[in-house]
């Protein structure tokens, strides 16, 4: 089934396409056309990696993502296993590439930073170039464990308990290691010299 | 990234890209659960034979050999069948954390449920059908090196004539208010009760591994005051040997 022919899947749930594709695989283009933007964009967060590579590894999520299809849990919600899948591949990636993640860039910064700043004290003049590349500065040394959650729950805007099941550690965990994560970038802000 | 989605449909459609069978998952599934299922039934083994060693304790001899409470404690608690209960409960929690919804449950709480319910289950098998007494048999006729580095120190208590504490197994039988015991370096003892107090797990039968309390009356002559059986629970009152 190719993009011509595709069924109509706009009014239906993700946990309903999949149902579908378990018994027509041409529903899967309704998955891929609903998620390859959102993932697209979590790659590019979390790998910072260039369009080829991205494109690479998004077709590798969307296999794997098919080839587990019957491992899905109903009780799951389907965002939170697909970009559990496309977690696992990215930082699988990263290690293999052992390329450092740039984690995010451009416009993202602003987003990133209008949502953090709802949970912290920092508040950025986000017109100045200067300031985005600090940002960027700051982001970059904090630990991958750290990052992920900031982009998951700053940039994704993923809810505590989906964080927890992409992530696949406790709800409490999770709690923990945004306040850490919330802290560290302050700290590595104020280490830097960097004022917000 | 235009024909992405085309590109993947084609390789679907090609057959280059199939679907993992749900069997396949379910049996990876119920395989961890059987894991944990064998852990936690060796945790509870593990609690069985913990309990049954710490009731075995011989409190009473504490005062006799003159040990603080801390010392006493401490060369008698059975530290292989709890560091054991902690191992396989690791394992356990391990296991379990890569069930499908495992990971939601953090350590301490999921480390700690293992345990509590392993000692309720250890608590009902060694009460119910003394499995906890079974369980240390068992590791003494067939677990490699428990008797030397784990069975033997602890009895080693008992093998003081001189402090009046003598262990080992009746060689021949109770006759004329005496019998003679092969203690736990093979030396044999006349062993008399004159009379003493007999714990009803004791039958004075040979081939019965017994402990004594009492005094030593020469090298080759012991009197005792108390005998127990030196593998198993002590409990219940006495009978007076010889019967008045």
């Amino acid at each position: 089934m190719t993009s011509m022919n595709l069924p109509a899947c706009d009014q239906k749930s993700d946990e309903e396409i999949i149902a579908l594709t378990l018994a027509d695989q041409g529903y899967y283009a309704c998955l891929i056309e609903r998620y390859e933007q959102k993932l697209t964009n979590y790659i590019r967060r979390l790998a910072g990696l260039g369009a080829e590579d991205t494109e690479d590894l998004l077709q590798d999520i969307f296999i794997k993502i098919y080839q587990n299809l019957n491992d899905f849990d109903q009780n799951l919600k389907f965002s939170s296993w697909a970009y559990r899948i496309a977690h696992n591949e990215i930082i699988s990636h990263w290690r293999k590439s052992s390329s450092r993640p740039r984690l995010i860039g451009g416009n993202e910064v602003e987003e990133f930073l209008h949502n953090v700043a709802d949970e912290t004290n920092i508040h950025v003049d986000l017109e100045k170039q200067s300031v985005r590349e600090d940002i960027q500065k700051v982001l970059e040394k904090i630990d991958l464990k750290y990052r992920e959650v900031l982009v998951l729950k700053f940039l994704e805007e993923k809810s505590y308990e989906e964080i927890a099941d992409i992530l696949k550690k406790p709800l409490g965990t999770i709690s923990t290691l945004i306040s850490r994560a919330k802290k560290l970038f302050k700290k590595e802000a104020d280490k830097l010299n960097i004022k917000f | 990234m235009e024909n992405l989605k085309d590109k993947i449909l084609a390789k679907i459609a090609a057959g280059e890209i199939i679907k993992k069978p749900r069997w396949q998952f379910l049996t990876k599934e119920f395989l961890i659960w059987f894991g944990v299922g064998v852990f936690f039934v060796i945790a509870i083994a593990s609690s069985a034979a913990a309990i049954f060693n710490v009731q075995d304790i011989d409190w009473e001899l504490r005062p006799r050999l003159h040990w603080g409470a801390a010392r006493f404690i401490f060369i008698s608690l059975p530290y292989f069948w709890l560091l054991g209960l902690v191992a396989v409960s690791l394992i356990a929690y391990y296991l379990f954390k890569h069930t499908k919804r495992g990971y939601r449950y953090a350590l301490p709480i999921t480390f700690a449920a293992i345990i509590l319910l392993s000692f309720l289950a250890g608590c009902f098998a060694h009460f119910s059908f003394r499995g906890g007494r079974m369980i240390e048999q068992q590791a003494r006729k067939g677990l490699p090196y428990y008797n030397d580095f784990l069975a033997r120190p602890r009895e080693a208590i008992w093998q003081q004539p001189e402090r009046g504490f003598l262990a080992g197994e009746i060689i021949s039988p109770y006759v004329d208010n005496k019998f003679e015991l092969l203690d736990l370096n093979k030396k044999s003892w006349q062993v008399s009760c004159n009379p003493c107090l007999v714990r009803p797990s004791v039958n004075l039968q040979t081939d019965e591994k017994i402990k004594v309390i009492g005094q030593k009356i020469d090298n080759f002559n012991f009197s005792a005051e108390e005998i127990k059986s030196l593998f198993d629970i002590n409990r219940g009152a006495p009978k007076i040997m010889p019967p008045r």
